[in-house]
């Protein structure tokens, strides 16, 4: 659900209620985020710094690093035609539940399978989320289904020596990307994604600008699953207005349920019955 | 104890079976040319690839799977950096994102059957 709720609601929190795309963005930079390459006493340990697309020429160029870059957003046919029905059976949205109990500034903690309590699912709706199939007991919101979509990231490390290369090598393959599945935490909705390692490649051999360096590039193509709404709420007004027609209880007659109230009634007072005195 | 087959039934098998694998050809054949028309545009039109790369893909039959891709060592390099970029491009992807042509290949292919009979 998008666009401007009004007025019985709050206007949308564009900075905080992330969407569509910036939700798992946001999710797969922090997968691969966090590597800290183990260094000799005498040097520095950094952090393996994380970049959408190639980082500026304007920044300090650190190696090794990692690259996100966006390839496709593509219909997931095996998922939109399947006989898979997510109002009663949403695996995809398995929730996780987070300890909340967290420093400000601190990631939340995963501690185990739960309801899902965020925001995204894919609505950008500050209000409360919509329900697939029923509706939103308190809000009266219901979203008939999701199209699934896949998402295909490329994920490249750059280094500049075999042993960082080598070194991030096993913790993608270990830890970031195992063997299928792979699950990844989104934190705009508080879902597991199933993600897949479609293909590896080594790029080593790859000439680039940067002549005097070896370069130990790394390809990995992933897909995400996402959803994106068949649904779109563009405005939910309060009712001003209530007209109810009053009928005879034993007369068949009746306006047709969706008809003009402003226009002029067909079912007229004569047909009423009359009154009947009291026995 | 046996049984005899007419020998006219016998031509009328194998010329149905020649149909079919006729028809099997085809559209195998249909596939290819979907496959490889629908990536070349892309390419032709992609900044990365261009109309003198897109010429150069092409499709092919090996160890019972086909491929797609640039044969020959002449383009690779170039294909290489336009799929997965480099400090300059961004990556295409465009090998790797072929589900909907696929998905596009095999209908025509399907419906090619269709039309003969043989599905």
């Amino acid at each position: 659900m998008t666009a401007g709720v009004t007025p019985s609601v709050a206007e949308i929190e564009t900075i905080g209620s992330v969407g569509f795309i910036l939700a798992e963005e946001a999710a797969l930079k922090r997968h691969v985020s966090g590597l800290t390459i183990p260094r000799p006493r005498s040097l520095p340990s950094n952090e393996v710094p994380v970049w959408y697309r190639w980082p500026d020429g304007e920044r300090a160029q650190q190696y090794p690093f990692i690259t996100i870059d966006l390839l496709d957003i593509t219909p997931d046919i095996e998922r939109q035609t399947s006989v898979w029905d997510l109002g009663t059976d949403p695996s995809v949205f398995e929730g996780t539940l987070y300890d909340t109990d967290v420093a400000p500034g601190q990631q939340p903690v995963v501690v185990g399978a739960g309801q899902r309590v965020g925001q995204y699912f894919p609505s950008v709706s500050s209000d409360s989320m919509p329900e697939i199939g029923a509706e939103n007991p308190t809000t009266g919101y219901r979203v008939e289904n999701y199209k699934p979509v896949k998402l295909v990231y490329q994920i490249t490390h750059h280094a500049t020596s075999a042993q960082d290369d080598r070194w991030l090598m096993a913790k993608f393959i270990i830890d970031v990307f195992p063997p299928n599945p792979v699950w990844l935490s989104v934190d705009a909705d508080k879902t597991w994604r199933r993600m897949e390692r479609l293909s590896f490649t080594n790029a080593d051999t790859q000439e680039t600008t940067e002549t005097d360096k070896r370069h130990f590039r790394k390809i990995y193509t992933i897909s995400i699953e996402a959803e994106v709404p068949v649904d779109t709420t563009v405005e939910v007004v309060r009712a001003s207005r209530v007209h109810v027609d009053l009928y005879d209880r034993t007369h068949e007659a009746r306006e047709a349920v969706d008809h003009d109230s402003s226009s002029e009634h067909h079912i007229a007072i004569g047909e009423f019955t009359e009154p009947q005195p009291a026995p | 104890m046996g049984f005899e087959i007419p020998s006219h039934a016998v031509d009328a098998l194998e010329q149905h079976m020649l149909l079919h694998a006729q028809a099997a050809h085809d559209a195998t054949v249909l596939a290819h040319r979907s496959v490889l028309d629908d990536v070349r545009e892309a390419a032709a039109a992609h900044p990365s690839w261009g109309p003198e790369l897109a010429a150069q893909i092409d499709t092919w039959d090996e160890n019972d799977r086909t491929w797609i891709g640039i044969r020959g060592a002449g383009f690779e390099s170039q294909a290489f950096a336009a799929e997965y970029g480099d400090e300059k491009r961004a990556p295409s992807g465009l090998m790797r994102t072929l589900d909907n042509t696929m998905n596009l290949a095999a209908q025509r292919a399907q419906q090619h059957l269709a039309s003969r009979g043989a599905f």
